[in-house]
């Protein structure tokens, strides 16, 4: 536009530099300049006698001397050789980072913003789709799914607009991340809303992206090959802290989340801060609770259970195995009530079941739990005898991250990188898989105290111990 | 959390490493978090937390071995021979079991003799014990698919795992005249003898001869009256339930033919 406009202003009437020289066709030029105001375009050559014809006249005009010489016909002329400007696409490419897939790919992140203004917000523009422009998986095809957005121009123009966003991506490689929980590669656990990378809280930017030792790490929106998130993403709040509640009218200590205001004081040296006061207190009554509820140091056993997850990297390495837990009884004694309780622990918050052993899901979504969360726990529910043998061998297996012998389409298979929870009424029969898991029994029978008023209260704020065990924001207890 | 665990690994080195892996864990986490948080467990409390969890270690080994593969088939076959599908007479069960006795002069290892010179124990009879295991298995699988339920192994895993039991009697290892499985043979319901697994009942633990001390066999036998009762104790009652025998000798009592011969 800016070249539309002082082509125009050269013709001007009033003071315009070029006005009255004939065969220029200065506003026919600044016409086709115009029309390409948010497309994509291509410089269209002329003809060889054209070119020299045009070359001849900003010759004469430099031979002349310096005062009778035409500065802006010289540039005219000049912009004129350049050819005539042509559009191929109605949108413009906003580059952000490239992505480097899980499998290995790398995908250009891109905004299309089409000539009337209209955005797609950040969409993947992969190899393939960059490959050509016509075809079931070419250039047009992408544009139309993600804007309203068309491409005639060719494959040489389009291999032009390819360098164009290879250039602007340099120096700017995002890992994509399909894992929730712990990234061996980075050695980050990733959360639902934030990361820790040892002692240290990351947090995403605008984008999304989690910035480490100058690498970028993007947590995907879906798992694997796009199969959605099958456990609701574990939550941290970063910038939250912990508060103790004055006890109400019965006694009972209670906590809430507030705001953290600035900068955390520094705690003298060897006392607490007031946020870890309140969290070693809430743990404490946790633990004692629990104990209470299910009767026993079962409960200790239970804590441990989810807990020992954040140390399942170093474990298995040590290892080559790690357990799970599987809370049994008959119906109505609590099981899945404790296991919602547990998973708060690592952050899955509100959770009222895992994954159904019935026939709403299949072998293969067990697998996609494994893969899908890594060393944090997978819940799955109703474990009973008619839990199909497919079933139970994944159940079995996880234990030692034991790889399938399936033959896989695109040649990957799937990980293990986690391991079982199980509420269920009977326990698996084949015994090799039941002492995989460590087994508690619920029942109320066993039960001193009834605590669900207290932990459907303050259920919500044991997360704060899981960011402790990660080791983020806690540098002070390491 | 891996301190802790070695920790537990070194308490445990006699414990089976999958038991100890699978309680280690989570004992050895829940006392990091305990670490991480503030020492919540007075002294008292984790010494009582950690016998609490070396007990349920223990217990899961046992219960882990009750579910191996040779053992629920001995379990499974007490259980058939309690509802009757083996029958209910002595010769219906002696078409797959037999049992032949020894008399000892005491039971293996109880040896002490009282001030007569007798031993405390008293006589004892040894036992062998002699399955027809083809035909055992097929009833056993027979009754089993009626039930819904699998019998876990078949003849040759069966026999591979006995054989690593001491009860696994030598006889068996006798090779046959074409180099194949010899072992003893046995008459079982008057048919031609066939060939059969022996077992040595008194080197079978739990099931078999179940070792006790003097003092607990005597106690055993003195059965108090009634407090309500008027008079002193009582002798010995003839229903007396032997502490020695396992579950197998009321199956090996009925098939016993040690009279026949």
């Amino acid at each position: 536009m800016a070249l539309a406009r002082k082509l125009a202003q050269l013709v001007n009437p009033i003071g315009g530099k070029l006005k009255g020289i004939l065969g220029l066709g200065v506003l026919d030029l600044a016409e086709q300049y115009r029309k390409t105001r948010g497309w994509y375009y291509t410089m269209k050559p002329m003809s060889d006698a054209t070119t020299a014809r045009w070359l001849k006249r900003m010759e004469t005009e430099r031979a002349k001397v310096e005062e009778d010489r035409n500065e802006d016909l010289i540039w005219f002329c000049d912009l004129r050789l350049k050819g005539i400007p042509t559009p191929v696409g109605n949108f413009r490419l906003n580059c952000f980072y490239t992505l480097v897939r899980a499998d290995g790919k790398r995908d250009s992140v891109v905004e299309i913003v089409t000539d009337q203004g209209e955005r797609s917000g950040r969409v993947r523009l992969d190899a393939e789709s960059f490959s050509v422009a016509s075809g079931r998986t070419g250039f047009r095809t992408w544009l139309k799914n993600h804007a309203n957005a068309g491409w005639k121009g060719g494959d040489v123009v389009l291999q032009e607009l390819q360098l164009d966003i290879l250039h602007d991506s340099a120096f700017m490689d995002v890992q994509e991340v399909t894992a929730i929980g712990y990234d061996v590669n980075s050695k980050i656990w990733f959360m639902g809303d934030c990361a820790y990378a040892g002692d240290e809280e990351l947090l995403a930017d605008e984008d999304g992206v989690y910035w480490h030792n100058g690498m970028g790490y993007l947590l995907a929106e879906t798992g694997s090959q796009s199969q959605p998130f099958l456990q609701v993403l574990p939550l941290m709040h970063p910038g939250q802290m912990l508060e103790e509640e004055k006890p109400g009218a019965g006694g009972e200590a209670c906590w809430r989340l507030a705001e953290a205001k600035g900068a955390k004081a520094e705690p003298t040296k060897g006392a607490l801060s007031a946020e870890e006061t309140a969290e070693n207190a809430l743990f404490a009554e946790m633990a004692a609770r629990l104990k209470e509820a299910l009767g026993g140091y079962d409960a200790f056993l239970v804590i441990g259970a989810v807990a020992s997850f954040f140390g399942r990297p170093e474990f298995f390495r040590m290892e080559k195995c790690f357990p799970g837990l599987f809370l049994h009884g008959e119906t109505k004694q609590g099981k899945s009530t404790t296991m919602q309780w547990a998973m708060e622990l690592p952050g899955f918050q509100q959770m009222s079941e895992g994954l159904g052993l019935g026939r709403d899901s299949t072998p293969v979504g067990l697998q996609i739990g494994l893969e899908q969360f890594s060393s944090l726990p997978f819940w799955l529910s109703d474990y009973n005898a008619a839990v199909s043998e497919d079933k139970q061998e994944i159940i079995h297996g996880a234990f030692n991250a034991r790889t399938t012998g399936k033959y896989a389409a695109d040649g990957v298979l799937r990980k293990k990188r986690t391991m079982f929870v199980i509420d269920g009424e009977s326990r698996p029969v084949k015994t090799s898989t039941r002492f995989r898991y460590l087994q508690v029994l619920i029942s109320k029978r066993n039960m001193a105290s009834n605590q669900v008023w207290w932990f459907e209260r303050n259920r919500r704020f044991f997360f704060r111990w899981a960011g402790g065990y990660c080791g983020g924001g806690k540098s002070s207890r390491n | 959390m891996m301190k802790n665990f070695d920790i537990m690994g070194k308490d445990l080195a006699l414990v089976e490493r999958r038991a100890v892996q699978v309680h280690g864990a989570a004992y050895a986490a829940f006392l990091a978090a305990v670490e991480l948080f503030g020492g919540l467990l007075p002294q008292s409390e984790a010494k009582n937390f950690q016998e609490f969890v070396y007990a349920k270690c223990g217990a899961s080994e046992e219960e882990a071995e009750q579910g191996v593969n040779v053992t629920r088939f001995w379990m499974q076959l007490l259980s058939a021979v309690r509802r009757g599908v083996f029958g209910e007479t002595a010769p219906e069960l002696q078409r797959f079991f037999k049992a032949h006795g020894t008399p000892m002069d005491h039971p293996p290892d109880a040896a002490a003799k009282d001030g007569s010179g007798n031993y405390i124990q008293g006589s004892w009879t040894s036992y062998v014990f002699y399955i027809e295991l083809h035909a055992v298995l097929d009833t056993l699988k027979k009754d089993a698919a009626q039930r819904r339920e699998t019998v876990a192994l078949e003849y040759e895993d069966l026999k591979e795992q006995m054989s690593r039991r001491p009860y696994y009697s030598a006889k068996n290892l006798r090779t046959g005249v074409n180099g194949d499985f010899g072992g003893p043979k046995q008459r079982f319901g008057g048919g031609k003898p066939v060939r059969c697994i022996a077992i040595e009942v008194d080197k079978m633990e739990e099931l078999g001869y179940r070792p006790v001390p003097d003092e607990v066999l005597l106690a055993s036998k003195v059965k108090r009256k009634a407090p309500e009762l008027p008079g002193a104790a009582f002798p010995t009652d003839p229903s007396w339930d032997d502490p020695r025998k396992g579950d197998l000798f009321t199956l090996i009592e009925m098939v016993d033919d040690t009279g026949e011969k």
